[in-house]
């Protein structure tokens, strides 16, 4: 089938209006959130039910050419970057929410439905949908599941994978199928467990059911500021070894006091060198003592100050400084670069360490901000995207920080994903072994190769090309791993 | 996409007539300070309706940077998903960079105005409207005279029933609004004495569709400000602000028009130049940035713009007096967006509300998002606006109110349109309003000469 009869089948499958080819529609998608590296796709659909979805699987299957999954963009790792040529399949329209049942505590909603619209649909209920990534304003529950996503109270209730109960998914063969139960243990293999997390490279999610989870009964916030980053940090294992287990804790460094405090006024002193938020939810009576204990805690490591919101305005502020953190960094700096590495949390202090000495020695500033309490680290390279040379200096400089990570005894990816970001340290994670069984696993779900082709597993042959010399991709060659 | 596409493509639109290059063209640094996070997107009334990162802030930007890279020619296409942007400013309260979108967008369409080819005739109605309509107090009484004796005589229904009027006229003219009788819009007295004694003076603008469509509002600020020891005066030879024109791309006339305000107002003298429609009000504030490069009035336009100030804005700083309302009624606020999120103007128009001791403001549903309005956005783009308004109108039922409250003239036409459409017994009306009235009730004005 010539290119005209392809794109004329998929526009048969979802309207005119839903498809798109004209270069500038698919240039804005040529990215998401990972601006390092560019694939301009060959379309861009929208479909708006499963059954449109899997009518867009077995066109391209028929013609061979891959697609790529797209909820929001607001990836990190560039798990929704489009391979060239292929086809974004974008979930912007399949954003209902199918049912609620509070009964059972679940909601079964199709897959581009923003996270953040379920816990406001739920909240007056008495339940929220407790994964919170930074971008959940504006990410997909879709997008969340195929990344595994976390979040900064994923500390205490679990990452996607522990609320998602159900998914429907249309495989590479055409075939959809249902994977999981609405109990808490479906019958046979574990298939749900298997594809959250495959970042779209087995099969595309279109529905799912999560879980929900009742809203605490009280909440407390608290900021511990610290003028050593290490004390910071050593308060945080403390806190995890006295048992105590808080709803969220977030390190943040002076950078981002600098950034966050520019952009929002989120009430961080600027002169501290790290800040903690720290939160306590539960019955008001446990919490009382736990609030006790980890204020000693945090005075025992020399916390300069220690301040619980008073209000929930204040508490909204002190967390509104972290949800735009990341965001902040556009004002110190032209372009930056998220990496997500993990790390046992006692040793978070040696590793922030090693990431001041990769920083010295690449001249390239390094911020921090993470959810210290499971030791998910956000360290972030500030660059200006326009500086010849220096992208790749970054992705450089970005591979020794995770490698940090991983000598640390931690892993490359706390939530954000591998994608193609972290691909080429994926063979200093895992053997060869461990890596072969991955990829037949891959392979016997997505025989042909159609799915999101050349995310996750180390691979040669699909290459993406990298920006260089501005986030907009002026082709530089291609970026071979 | 090879480096040979910006080849061809520099090669045909040399960079000196690339639209995004130049002193007035979006600012690159700006423009950069994006970081393609997406935070943005779902706050934006256009994405969440038509789905597509084109028509979303950070596609836009997006749009903006490869045009102002030279990598893609400002055709169609990018015209399209730029024009479709409401301009409503949502994704600057969503954006965790503080990029500045609304002057982005805006020195974009003028930089498209430039290339923009369009008919002879649009160019003339264009030209028309924004240059000699709109700026004329008479042309613009006229108009406003022309439009009661259509809407208030046989004429309406006969053209109407007869089917007379041509394609896209017969569905824009419902939206029409109901003018007032010719009668309200006479000019303001140019000085108002404050009632009781003297604590405040300001400079009153007028606005010019606001002065003749909602004269009433005008009055009603005045004599709420009278009623809170202000003395209100009204330099009669001010103009339009300029807000449609620079929403439209025509931001030379809007600095002609920004130079005549500035030598009709000495803001200097005043406390505060004070007026009655978001829409003007996030323009003039705007000033200051409008003529940055002007040698002559750069620093006037500053001085000024610190000085303008929305009504509810100047009651609730100084101590809005309370009052109690004849009619107390359930209401709901809908936030206009040039003040929620151009302005941050948040709180002060529920300040004033709450002043009327006996209302009983009810949570309306996204009251902060667009209602559609958008300038001349609800002509231009009929089909989006309609949706954003019917969303708007779904929540305003849900809220079971009686009365809906705004201080935009766009808002107050489009959701009183809305209303009408929906069979909605429904009153939309500006908080000072509201306001006016309760002070009337209570003889707070007994005896003092108003307009």
């Amino acid at each position: 089938m010539d290119s005209a009869g392809f794109i004329q089948k998929l526009t048969d499958v979802v309207g005119e209006q839903f498809i798109h080819t004209e270069p500038v529609a698919l240039r804005t998608y040529d990215c998401d959130a990972l601006t390092i590296y560019k694939g301009v796709p060959s379309a861009v659909v929208l479909p708006e039910s499963t059954e449109e979805v899997r009518r867009i699987v077995e066109i391209c299957r028929e013609c061979h050419v891959p697609l790529i999954a797209r909820g929001a963009g607001t990836g990190l790792s560039g798990g929704a970057t489009p391979l060239p040529g292929g086809v974004l399949v974008v979930f912007t329209r399949m954003n209902r929410i199918l049912e609620i049942d509070y009964e059972n505590h679940l909601a079964r909603v199709q897959t581009g439905v923003v996270n953040l619209h379920l816990t406001k649909k739920t909240l007056p209920h008495g339940f929220h949908y407790a994964p919170d990534p930074s971008s959940q304003a504006a990410c997909t529950i879709g997008g969340n599941a195929a990344e595994n996503a976390g979040g900064a109270h994923c500390l205490k209730y679990g990452m996607t994978t522990n609320h998602v109960l159900e998914m429907t998914v249309v495989l590479p063969s055409g075939e959809v199928v249902h994977l999981g139960a609405d109990g808490e243990d479906a019958p046979g293999l574990d298939l749900r467990g298997f594809f959250i997390g495959s970042e779209g490279t087995f099969a595309i999610i279109t529905e799912l059911t999560v879980r929900l989870t009742p809203n605490p009964e009280s909440v407390r916030t608290m900021l511990a500021c610290f003028s050593q980053v290490g004390d910071a940090c050593r308060t945080v294992s403390d806190v995890i070894a006295t048992g105590a287990v808080p709803a969220a804790m977030e390190l943040m460094d002076r950078y981002t006091i600098e950034a966050v405090e520019t952009v929002v006024q989120a009430g961080y002193p600027r002169n501290a060198e790290a800040v903690l938020l720290i939160e306590l939810d539960g019955l008001p009576s446990s919490i009382k003592p736990l609030e006790t204990l980890i204020r000693d805690v945090c005075e025992k490591n020399n916390c300069s100050s220690f301040r619980i919101a008073q209000t929930e305005e204040e508490r909204e502020n002190l967390w509104m400084g972290r949800k735009k953190a990341f965001g902040a960094f556009g004002v110190i700096a032209p372009a930056y670069y998220c990496l997500d590495g993990t790390v046992p949390r006692s040793k978070l202090a040696q590793v922030l360490e090693e990431f001041e000495e990769i920083s010295a020695r690449y001249g390239l500033r390094i911020t921090n901000v993470f959810h210290a309490g499971d030791g998910s680290l956000h360290p972030n390279v500030l660059f200006d995207d326009q500086a010849p040379g220096e992208t790749e200096r970054v992705i450089e400089c970005g591979a020794e920080v995770l490698r940090a990570c991983i000598r640390a005894g931690g892993v490359l990816s706390g939530e954000h994903g591998i994608g193609l970001e972290k691909i080429r340290e994926m063979k200093e994670q895992f053997d060869e072994p461990t890596l072969g069984i991955m990829e037949r696993v891959r392979d016997a779900v997505d025989q042909d190769g159609l799915m999101n082709p050349g995310k996750i597993m180390p691979d040669e042959e699909h290459i993406f090309p990298l920006a260089s010399g501005g986030a907009l991709a002026r082709m530089g060659g291609g970026m071979t791993k | 996409m090879t480096t040979g596409e910006k080849a061809d493509f520099a090669g045909g639109f040399p960079e000196s007539e690339n639209p995004f290059i130049g002193p007035d063209a979006p600012d690159r640094r700006m423009i950069q300070r994006c970081i393609h996070c997406g935070s943005c997107v779902t706050s934006c009334p256009t994405f969440t309706l038509l789905g597509n990162e084109m028509d979303s802030p950070r596609g836009r930007i997006y749009i903006m940077r490869l045009v102002a890279e030279g990598e893609m020619a400002p055709d169609e296409t990018v015209m399209k998903h730029l024009d479709r942007c409401l301009d409503c400013r949502a994704c600057e309260t969503a954006c965790p960079s503080g990029v500045p979108y609304g002057s982005l967008i805006e020195a974009a369409r003028e930089g498209l105005e430039k290339i923009r080819k369009r008919s002879l005739p649009v160019r003339v109605f264009r030209r028309f409207l924004f240059r000699c309509l709109l700026p004329s107090r008479t042309l613009l009484r006229l108009a406003g005279a022309a439009t009661r004796l259509y809407q208030a005589t046989f004429l309406k229904s006969l053209l109407r029933g007869l089917g007379l009027l041509p394609g896209k006229l017969a569905e824009l003219e419902p939206m029409m609004p109901e003018a007032p009788p010719i009668s309200s819009m006479r000019a303001l007295p140019p000085e108002v004495a404050p009632i009781g004694e003297q604590k405040h003076r300001v400079a009153f603008f007028g606005g010019c569709i606001q002065s003749i469509l909602f004269g009433d509002v005008n009055r009603a600020a005045v004599r709420a400000l009278a009623a809170n020891g202000t003395r209100v005066v009204f330099p009669a030879v001010q103009t339009c602000c300029g807000a449609l024109q620079a929403h439209a791309g025509d931001r030379e006339a809007a600095r002609i028009l920004a130079r005549q305000n500035l030598d009709a107002i000495d803001a200097a003298g005043f406390d505060a130049v004070v007026l009655a429609g978001a829409g003007c009000a996030a323009m003039l504030y705007e000033y200051g940035d409008l003529l940055a490069s002007d040698p002559v009035y750069a620093s006037r336009a500053a001085a000024f713009s610190d000085k303008a100030m929305d009504v509810t804005v100047f009651l609730a700083r100084i101590g809005v007096r309370e009052a109690h309302h004849p009619e107390p009624r359930k209401i709901a606020y809908h936030h206009p967006c040039h003040l929620f999120h151009a302005l941050k103007v948040r709180s002060e128009p529920i300040e004033v509300l709450t002043a009327i001791r006996n209302l009983d403001i009810v949570p309306l549903e996204e009251s902060d998002w667009c209602c559609g309005s958008a300038g001349s956005y609800n002509l231009t783009h009929t089909e989006i606006s309609m949706g954003l308004l019917d969303r708007k109108m779904g929540h305003v039922k849900d809220s079971e109110v009686p009365v809906v409250c705004t201080g935009n003239p766009g808002c107050q036409i489009q959701i009183a349109f809305g209303a009408r459409e929906r069979g909605m017994d429904l009153r939309v009306v500006h908080p000072v309003v509201l306001l006016d009235e309760a002070y009337e009730a209570e003889g707070v004005y007994r005896g003092a000469t108003l307009p």
